[in-house]
């Protein structure tokens, strides 16, 4: 499979992905205007207890731990190309 | 010299007109209506099952091939015939993490109102892990070659995103 054609099959593909949810979205019933602001806030509501909200203790631990480990990675990486270059070329 | 150019005009005309389609999707998404709040839910499982059906047969293929290769002579045909399958699977695995990073970032922006930081790490890993698969595919330098397969291979960066993603599917459940 030539790179053009996986570019080509990709492209259909996230099309797809990206205009699905948007012919749907086209479907929404309009008629009940003052039933919508409410539901939206209900929906606010109920949005709020979810997840782990960013600001709080585990929410930092989480995603400081996260930004820790990919630096680690990094790092690391880094460190092991080095040394392996510093083996691999002849002493002076 | 010249094929090259027109594939890389064609690779800029599809990349701009998904530019132009994704904002559209955008402008629909989270405006209190359930239905299209489910559909941006379901390209979050886009995501996850894209993930998988991208990179479990292509751990697994690879474990056995270095295993075939380490064991010796009697199972070297085996290494053989899963090279000579190597570059399609590898085309598979790129397509569909394609597929399910975009789909995956759809997601996340269409839903940024009720970011946390579970998501937030996920989409950072999501990041990193893309863009060193990127570094492994085009960039032509050894250095950035290997440091981008280094990159990309880490278990530690594999299990991370795993747990994750387990994370952001409980939380987001409950």
């Amino acid at each position: 499979m030539k790179p053009i054609s996986i570019v080509f099959v990709l492209f259909v593909v996230l099309s797809m992905v990206y205009i699905i949810p948007a012919v749907y979205a086209e479907d929404e019933d309009d008629d009940d205007d003052d039933r919508e602001g409410f539901g939206e806030m209900k929906r606010e509501r109920e949005h709020q207890d979810e997840g782990i909200p960013i600001g709080t203790d585990i929410g930092n631990v989480i995603l400081y731990g996260t930004i820790a480990a990919i630096g680690v990675s990094v790092a690391y990486t880094a460190f092991k190309i080095k040394s392996t270059k510093r083996k691999s070329s002849p002493k002076s | 010299m010249t094929i090259k150019k027109t594939n890389w005009k064609f690779v800029v005309f599809l990349g701009l007109l998904s530019l132009l389609v994704i904002p559209l999707t955008l402008a629909y998404a989270d405006d209190g209506d359930d239905d299209a709040e489910d559909i941006v839910e379901n390209l979050g499982w886009v995501a996850v099952g894209a993930g998988i059906a991208a990179n479990v047969p292509f751990i697994a293929m690879n474990k056995i091939r270095r295993y075939a290769i380490k064991t010796g002579s009697s199972t070297m045909q085996v290494a053989k015939q899963i090279r000579t399958v190597y570059k399609p699977i590898l085309n598979f695995h790129i397509m569909l993490n394609s597929i399910g990073y975009f789909a995956g970032m759809t997601h996340g922006l269409m839903l940024s109102r009720h970011l946390d930081s579970v998501s937030l790490s996920l989409a950072i890993v999501m990041s990193v892990m893309m863009i060193s698969g990127l570094l492994l595919k085009y960039m032509s330098s050894r250095n950035s070659k290997i440091f981008g397969k280094l990159l990309h291979g880490q278990f530690g960066l594999v299990i991370l995103l795993a747990s994750l993603v387990v994370l952001h599917i409980v939380v987001g459940d409950d």
